[in-house]
């Protein structure tokens, strides 16, 4: 009986250790997106900030008042990665966007380093 | 006996009746009534000018008695036949002459001896053609002789007339005298006249003469008409005469006068002049005393009314009464109650009790040469002005000497005035008050009057005296002059007592004393109505001075010396003052000075739109001020030499002033703030091209700091036109930071209370922290100027900060085009080598850049932390680490005016890089490393680690990095949001353990939270770094974060300047 139990236990184990190892995985499915349907000023309400996207892969982002910053810019299939360089100090920041949907009105996406950072953008 | 006598005068007596007998038998035929009337006729158409008509003429004896005398009764006297001859010139009622019978009978001659002359009435005429009736005795005396041969006169009655007059006799003489050709007429009533003596040919021997007259009046009755009387004129007269001189006494007595014309009444009574002395009519001399008195003199016109009671004058008189050679006047007299009143709107009255007169007189009246000497003594004296500005000054007894010499063309004048006690009233306003008065001018000048000098003047008022001399010269309408005032030790109080009352209230609470002294000195010339001052100087000097306003502020100087001079018509104007020693007290506030010299000199421009200039040095050995018993503040000897140069077109403050100066400052010391603040020496010179910052050392607590260095262009930086460079060198032998920030931290931020907190004096000044917080808090941020360029050099021997002490700090930091640089500062310290580059930019006061770069290379992590407290926030792991390590460090904003980072302008990112690091406690890791399944040769070190984390705007990314420990790799990432919750993501991937399992967790929620209940925020997850640092397995994604980790890395590590 406590054979049976011990088998038992150790099979759970094995359950939820492969069901944890199987947590750990990651899906490399993503859709890749057209970048031309960036190009255009973005108003993104939960930032409350515009992002302007340039096809020479040049942007900006500013708030209402104009204070923002200008960076340059890559989409990888539906990653968008903003590359925020200093003015006067070298320094450079990264903010990336994973988009989940995007056309020429809305952009939906998250914040790669915080996925529960969900962000839509709306056409201007 | 008897009949002898009787028989000898019975023959006297016969023979003197038949002598009488005889003579009148002789009289008889000598003087019949038809020859005298003969006689006279003929004497009168020969020697009077004018026909006669004679009354009854008969010998008289009572009148001449013992003598026989002529006596003409009813002679009338009449005008020119020509004109009006039948017109009466005068009467004569009875004239009675003394004729010595003798020269008459010998010579023919009718010699008067003795003249009686009465009721004689006689009338003077002229018409309004000027001719007069007295016209007669001025024609043809030199033809009487031929008109006599002419006329048949026998040879027995030509006679000849002549005088040896002893005895003249005038009574009841009436004259009238009529102007039709100037409007004038003329009346003497009872005029009376009585001469004993040798009169004739000449006055001799003793002479009495006695005048008298009844009334005598003037009056003009046309044009300015005018009316003068006399009354009852008495004159008196006894001399002994040998002529041409006489010596005796006169006395005139004029019981009243009177004058009147249109606007004019004037009356005089009771005067009595008397001479007494010698008079030469030759030689015009008088040897003398002349008294005059007098009572009530009245004169009254429409302006003024003037009174005079008692007055007596003696003179005493020696020289020439024609003033025409050496006189000599001893004068003494004394005036009662004279009164004036001016009856103008400015209304003046002067009154004068008594007063005494004292003249002595000695001069060469034809050579105008002489001296005089006059003293007035006055008892009672008021003088007063009406109108806007009524003044009223009494003195109970007033002197006034004037004494003067004139020699040639010099006339010395001396004026002395004093007063026992004078009163001076403006507007019922006292501004003497029975103060003593002494005046002293002597006066030098010349008979033009166009040069003044005066020399050791002076002027005593309640016992403070003043010095004056002065040189003046008038030609036509310019004037110029040149003099000196002065006084010495004054007293300050005594002065300041004597300001008027209606002046006090500008004297309200200052209270001083002291003395003072002053000598002022200066020139001018005034000239076309332009008044030029050439030269103007003054040396003010205040002894044992004290002084205080109000209760709040007192000072006292042993000696404060002032000397200012004006040197020249360009207004050149220098200024020293010397203070021995000042000390002030201003509430709490008290400072002391000692030896403190100032010179300034001024220099107007010497023409239109040039510069003027001024010049100012100031040295002083010591100053000392504290404020209650918190503050004080001590310096030591210190000179500071100024220049300014005045350019009135300028528009800026500095250009226009264009200020050289150079200042040395030595012992400086500030005690009782928070952090003690001593200067050793500070010497700089200052200008618009150039500010030289020579030498300094200041010990602001525990930092010891040398300044040095130049600036340059100033005003081309002022002016816009060009950039001001300077370089200074800011070199320290010790610099506590520490002490430094905490001192100006806060300074001017307003805590929730309202107070100012932090505020450099605000522990130590007890002053309205309301009130400069205020002003703080309207203090607009720190605008880099543009237009300069300067740089500051530093060297810091040691430093230390919060708790570390850093070797050779160096570095530059730079203001150029608008930017503030601190370039590469740099530092070691026991714990680490320091780089530290930051830039601030003020492209709008609410729009201020700023940017960091750092670097600590070569830190234990424990003394990063120290450094940075953040770096534990946002990696709390990092504490268990130990060991060397890089720490790197890049950020830029804008801000707001009040230094509020603007969120959407926000990057930075920072790097820590550690190698062989230690995790924990060798004790500890021993006792756990078997629980954990650890090998046995595990120690408690990891190879390496690599942070790097990012901020942007309001998110703090940490981006994943791997830990290696053993037989366990785990790696960490997440985020930290700048919110209100500080609330974070973290996620710890467990990817290496004993275990074949790979655990996941997410720590999340709000910052507060969490350190609370670290539990329920800990959440099992799948793994999101497993795949990220194994090189074979790592997807895009990874590589993504790899290669931004790297680019973060690499693009902070490349600013690292000293590797």
């Amino acid at each position: 009986m406590r054979n049976r139990y011990a088998v038992l236990l150790s099979s759970l184990v094995l359950l939820v250790t492969m069901a944890l190892l199987a947590g750990c995985s990651k899906s490399d499915d993503y859709e890749g997106y057209d970048e031309s349907l960036l190009f255009g000023t973005w108003y993104c309400a939960e930032m409350d900030l515009y992002y302007e996207f340039s096809g020479t892969h040049e942007g900006r982002y500013h708030d209402a008042a104009g204070d923002g910053k200008d960076f340059t810019w890559n989409l990888d299939g539906d990653v968008l990665q903003l590359k925020v360089h200093g003015e006067s100090v070298t320094v450079i920041v990264f903010e990336t966007f994973v988009i989940t949907s995007l056309n020429t009105s809305v952009m939906t996406c998250y914040d790669q380093q915080d996925p529960s950072a969900r962000y839509t953008f709306k056409m201007q | 006996m008897r009949k002898a006598l009787k028989v000898s005068g019975i023959v006297l007596l016969t023979i003197t009746a038949l002598l009488v007998l005889a003579a009148g038998l002789a009289s008889w035929l000598l003087l019949s009534r038809s020859g005298l009337r003969k006689t006279v006729s003929y004497a009168i158409e020969k020697y009077s000018p004018c026909r006669a008509e004679l009354g009854d003429i008969k010998l008289s004896i009572t009148r001449t008695f013992p003598h026989i005398g002529l006596t003409i009764n009813d002679a009338v006297a009449f005008c020119e036949p020509g004109t009006s001859p039948s017109d009466t010139l005068a009467s004569i009622g009875n004239l009675t002459v003394q004729i010595d019978f003798d020269a008459y009978r010998n010579d023919h001659t009718i010699l008067v001896e003795k003249v009686f002359l009465s009721d004689v009435s006689m009338f003077v005429f002229k018409d309004s053609a000027g001719t007069s009736n007295l016209d007669v005795f001025s024609k043809g005396d030199g033809n009487t002789q031929d008109e006599s041969a002419a006329s048949g006169i026998p040879d027995s009655l030509n006679t000849s007339l002549s005088f040896d007059l002893k005895k003249l006799k005038l009574d009841d003489i009436s004259i009238k005298y009529i102007d039709n050709y100037t409007h004038v007429e003329s009346a003497v009533d009872g005029f009376c006249a009585e001469l004993s003596g040798i009169l004739s040919p000449s006055l001799k021997g003793n002479i009495d003469a006695v005048f008298s007259l009844d009334g005598a009046s003037l009056s003009k009755y046309a044009g300015d008409s005018l009316a003068v009387s006399v009354a009852d004129l008495g004159i008196e007269a006894k001399f002994d005469a040998e002529l041409p001189s006489a010596t005796g006494t006169a006395i005139v007595r004029l019981p009243s006068a009177s004058l009147s014309m249109p606007g004019l009444d004037a009356s005089i009574d009771n005067v009595q002049l008397g001479y007494d002395g010698l008079c030469n009519v030759d030689s015009s001399n008088l040897d003398g005393v002349l008294t005059l008195s007098l009572n009530d003199v009245r004169y009254a016109c429409e302006s003024m009314v003037a009174n005079a009671g008692n007055t007596h004058i003696s003179t005493k008189l020696s020289g020439s009464y024609t003033l025409k050679d050496i006189v000599d006047i001893a004068l003494d007299g004394s005036l009662d109650d004279i009164r004036l009143l001016t009856a103008a709107e400015d209304s003046i009255s002067l009154s004068l009790q008594h007063l005494d007169l004292n003249v002595n007189a000695n001069g060469n009246i034809s050579r105008l040469d002489g001296s005089l000497s006059s003293r007035f003594g006055l008892q009672n004296a008021m003088f007063s002005k009406g109108g806007e500005s009524p003044l009223r000054a009494t003195a109970t007894e007033l002197g006034l000497e004037l004494p003067c010499v004139k020699s040639g063309s010099a006339i010395d004048c001396t004026t002395r005035i004093y007063a026992t006690s004078a009163k001076l009233k403006v507007k019922d306003e006292e501004f003497i008050q029975d103060w003593p008065l002494k005046v002293s001018i002597p006066l030098y000048t010349d008979t033009s009057f166009t040069h003044f000098r005066t020399e050791g003047s002076s002027i005593s008022i309640n016992g403070q005296d003043f010095g004056l001399s002065a040189l003046c010269s008038l030609d036509g309408s310019s004037i110029d002059a040149s003099g000196s005032f002065s006084f010495s030790s004054l007293d300050i109080n005594t002065l300041m007592g004597m300001i008027p009352a209606s002046f006090q209230h500008l004297t309200d609470g200052i209270a001083a004393d002291g003395r003072l002294s002053l000598n002022a000195d200066g020139s001018i010339l005034y000239k076309d109505g332009l008044l030029d001052i050439r030269s103007a100087g003054a040396k003010v000097m205040l002894d044992d001075f004290s002084g205080s306003l109000g209760d709040s502020i007192s000072g006292e100087a042993d000696r404060i010396v002032a000397d200012i001079d004006c040197i020249d018509k360009n207004r050149h104007l220098k200024a020293d003052a010397e203070i021995s020693g000042l000390s002030a007290v201003m509430d709490t506030i008290s400072a002391e000075i000692n030896h403190l010299n100032i010179s300034g000199e001024y220099m107007a421009s010497a023409s239109e739109g040039g510069r003027s200039r001024l010049m100012a040095d100031l040295v002083y050995d010591s100053v000392s001020a504290t404020l209650g018993d918190r503050l004080e503040l001590i310096c030591g000897n210190t000179a500071i030499s100024a220049t300014a140069a005045i350019d009135t077109t300028q528009q800026y403050f500095l250009t226009r002033w264009q200020p050289d100066m150079s200042v040395s400052l030595n012992g400086l010391s500030l005690t009782s703030l928070s952090v003690p603040l001593v200067v050793p020496t500070l010497s700089f010179d200052f200008s618009l091209g150039q500010f030289d910052i020579a030498k300094s050392r200041i010990i602001f607590g525990n930092s010891d700091i040398s300044l040095s260095g130049d600036i340059r262009d100033i005003d081309a930086f002022i002016e816009h036109r060009g950039t001001m460079e300077g370089t200074l060198d800011f070199v320290s032998e010790y610099t506590d930071m520490d002490e430094l920030m905490s001192f100006i931290s806060g300074a001017g931020r307003e805590e929730p209370s309202g107070k100012s907190k932090g505020v450099l004096f605000a522990d130590t000044i007890e002053i309205s922290t309301d009130t400069l917080s205020k002003e703080y808090n309207k203090r607009e941020p720190f605008i880099v100027p543009e237009g300069m360029n300067i740089a500051l050099n530093t060297s810091i021997h040691r430093m230390s900060f919060n708790g570390h002490e850093f070797n050779n700090l160096g570095g530059d930091i730079t203001i150029k085009d608008g930017v503030l640089v601190l370039q590469e500062l740099g530092f070691s310290s026991s714990a680490a080598r320091m780089e530290l580059t930051a830039i601030y930019r003020t492209p709008r006061t609410d729009h201020l850049y700023t940017g960091l770069d750092f670097h600590l290379l070569d830190i234990s992590v424990g003394e990063l932390i120290d450094l940075i407290p953040s770096v534990d926030s946002i990696v709390p792991m990092l504490k268990s680490f130990d060991g060397k390590a890089q720490f790197h460090l890049a950020a830029e904003t804008y801000m707001d005016e009040n230094y509020m980072p603007k969120m959407p302008t926000l990057i930075g990112a920072a790097a820590i890089e550690g190698k062989d690091m230690k995790v924990m406690d060798n004790e500890v890791f021993n006792t756990i490393k078997k629980k954990l399944l650890m090998s046995r040769k595990a120690e408690n070190r990891i190879d390496s680690l690599s942070v790097e984390i990012q901020v942007l705007r309001n998110k703090v990314d940490l981006y994943p990095f791997l830990v290696h420990l053993d037989r366990y790799t785990a790696v960490i990432g997440g985020r930290h949001n700048i919110n209100k919750d500080l609330d974070c993501n973290y996620h710890i991937s467990l990817i290496d353990t004993p275990l074949p399992i790979r655990l996941g967790v997410n720590i999340g929620g709000a910052l507060a939270d969490i350190s609370q209940n670290p539990i329920r925020h800990i959440k099992l997850s799948k793994c999101l770094y497993d795949k990220t640092f194994m090189p074979d397995r790592k997807n895009a994604t990874d590589q993504m974060i790899l290669e931004m980790k790297s680019a973060i890395s690499e693009t902070l590590k490349g600013n690292v300047k000293s590797e």
